[in-house]
């Protein structure tokens, strides 16, 4: 194992354990509100991290959170890549007109600003945890199944495609058996490029007041309340976005160590959307 | 060329037309009724009537639909439901500004690309290689708005260099030089945040590109003919290399306008990004649509317009012989 993939499975377990065992190390509720003595307490033996302007723990806010940050990363990648492989399959396996539709609708996809596509689509219903993971799948599908279209075909026309085709296997067994062992490093890798992404994603519609909503914590949202205090407490701002960077450099070099790794995926820059401070 | 320059065109075309229909479709999915934000609540019925017959609400989807697109085609945007004027105006006093910021900003982008791409080819395999890669990559995982305000509590309120928002100094009439000057000033930090933070993505691809360019043949010739090293690379090499960095100029618009949604929020940027966020929490329509399908046409023209740089800049690569992607 490389060093950087040693790295980043350390930083990354840390965000893990800490969000598994949150109730463990901080039996308190992150809600809880303290006492108008409590309020807007810079960091202290008291307060590790301080308290934010209703009084409210920061360690604990900012470990709680961490479950919601994770949580939506997760389940939003998952989802994503599951539609981008279907489609990508879709689009491979499928007839010639099936193609040019499934990879027309991609690339009318990838001509929205992802970050104004999914506004748009916050827009329009209330806001809540599971919306936000809708959000970010739908609007984070379309690489993924660019990669599983180009690469299933070259695939189909590999002997061992055509022998199992050859031989009477029934179409859904190939995709099974044959096609996704092959797809599979290329998907763990794409899915781990994304989650970056998607959590940068999750903090920012949680900023805008578009995510989760109390009593959900989220990292994006403490710093928005942190903004309001940026004069009289620097504190509130800085902590939830240092552990967002923490995770997403950990999981950015997560990607980068199983790409080097399996040598799949996209190569050079491509590994990140080029020039994306739109996702964050 | 002329068929294949027509095709790309007529895709272009076909692309907008379906983008537009999208945005329309989505927008009036949207559970509510517009004209209730417009709306007094003790209004009459008849009068709640008259203005939905103002707005042409009373009418049917799809008649609303060729309504809009005939608006669309004759620049007419429709009213914003909030500022209460005609939405071409909103965003062409909007767009102009998100430029000055995105243009610098992708200059900037590029410059900073260039030299650490160069910088990591050169080096390549050393410990500053190794290193602006992490350090790239940390910069890359930062999330921007963040970045912004810790910007904004270091040198706005902490050392008080840089103002924290807006375009101008409210408080202060200015003319002529020190008018640009507070601009810049403006300027500075949202430029930053919106250029550097995402040049690591364009740099990889520098990096690479120029790492596979010295091991041409070309570069062994122009060595062996005692080029100076210095030369070889930027003269020679590089040159190939930004060849392909010329079409991302289309890949990365999406991501800048999306940036500048980032940007424009928390330096309070009256540009487009804000006007769109705006429209999204007081539900104004007309703009929330119009500003998608705007932001949607400007990525499909941009690639259009790279496409074909790219045919014109390399004629290796004639448009007829790009295959699909």
């Amino acid at each position: 194992m490389s060093r950087s993939l040693l790295l980043a499975l350390g930083m990354l377990g840390l965000v893990v354990g800490v969000a598994l065992l949150a109730d463990m190390i901080v039996p308190e509720s992150p809600s809880r509100l303290g006492g108008v003595e409590e309020t807007l307490l810079p960091p202290g033996p008291d307060h590790l991290l301080g308290t934010d302007a209703l009084g409210r723990d920061l360690l604990a806010r900012l470990i709680h959170a961490a479950r919601t940050s994770l949580l939506v990363g997760f389940a939003s990648v998952a989802a994503a890549v599951l539609l981008g492989t279907i489609v990508g399959l879709a689009a491979g396996l499928g007839p010639r007109w099936l193609d040019r539709l499934l990879m027309g609708l991609t690339d009318l996809f990838l001509s929205f600003p992802r970050v104004i596509l999914a506004l748009l689509l916050v827009s329009l219903v209330e806001p809540s945890l599971s919306v936000v993971i809708v959000v970010i799948a739908v609007t984070g599908w379309m690489v993924v199944a660019r990669l599983v279209r180009a690469e299933v075909l070259t695939l189909r026309e590999r002997e061992f495609i055509l022998s199992a085709r050859g031989l009477g296997a029934r179409p859904v067994e190939v995709v099974w058996n044959h096609l996704l062992p092959h797809l599979l490093p290329l998907i763990v890798v794409a899915a781990a490029l994304r989650l970056g992404n998607a959590i940068l994603m999750e903090a920012f519609l949680s900023f805008l007041g578009l995510g989760a909503q109390e009593p959900i914590v989220s990292w994006g949202a403490m710093i928005e309340h942190g903004r309001r205090h940026l004069l009289d407490g620097w504190w509130l701002a800085t902590w939830p976005g240092l552990a967002i960077s923490w995770t997403v450099v950990a999981v950015n070099l997560l990607g980068d160590a199983l790409r080097d790794r399996h040598d799949a995926g996209p190569r050079g820059g491509e590994s990140h959307d080029p020039g994306s401070v739109a996702e964050r | 060329m002329i068929l294949e320059l027509g095709r790309r065109l007529l895709t272009a075309v076909l692309m907008i037309a379906a983008l537009v229909t999208i945005v329309f479709v989505l927008a009036h999915l949207a559970p509510g009724d517009p004209a209730d934000l417009v709306m007094d609540p003790d209004m009459g019925l008849a009068e709640r009537e008259a203005l939905r017959t103002q707005l042409g609400l009373d009418a049917s989807l799809p008649v609303q639909y060729v309504r809009w697109i005939g608006g669309l085609l004759t620049g007419d945007l429709g009213r914003s439901l909030h500022q209460h004027r005609p939405v071409s105006h909103i965003l062409a006093e909007a767009l102009p500004r998100t430029m000055l910021l995105t243009v610098p900003a992708y200059i900037v982008h590029l410059i900073v690309a260039c030299g650490l791409g160069v910088l990591m080819a050169v080096r390549r395999g050393t410990w500053l290689d190794r290193t602006l890669n992490l350090v790239g990559l940390t910069i890359y995982s930062l999330p921007a708005f963040w970045l912004a305000l810790m910007l904004i509590l270091v040198f706005s309120f902490g050392l008080g260099w840089l103002p924290a928002s807006g375009m101008h100094d409210p408080d202060v009439v200015l003319t002529g030089t020190s008018n640009l000057l507070d601009l810049i000033s403006h300027m500075i930090m949202p430029v930053l945040v919106l250029g550097v933070a995402s040049a690591m993505g364009t740099a990889r691809y520098v990096r690479s590109g120029l790492i596979e360019a010295l091991d041409q043949e070309y570069i062994t010739a122009a060595r062996a003919r005692g080029v100076p090293e210095r030369a070889v690379v930027w003269r020679h090499a590089l040159r190939n290399t930004l060849l392909p960095i010329v079409t991302l100029v289309g890949v990365n618009l999406p991501a800048l306008l999306g940036g500048a949604v980032v940007v424009e929020t928390v330096f309070a940027w009256p540009g487009m990004g804000r006007v769109a966020v705006d429209a999204i929490f007081t539900r104004d329509y007309p703009v929330i649509l119009a500003v998608t399908a705007l932001s949607g046409v400007l990525v499909v023209l941009g690639n259009l317009i790279a496409d074909l740089l790219y045919g014109l800049v390399d004629p290796r690569v004639r448009l007829d012989r790009k295959g699909r992607s």
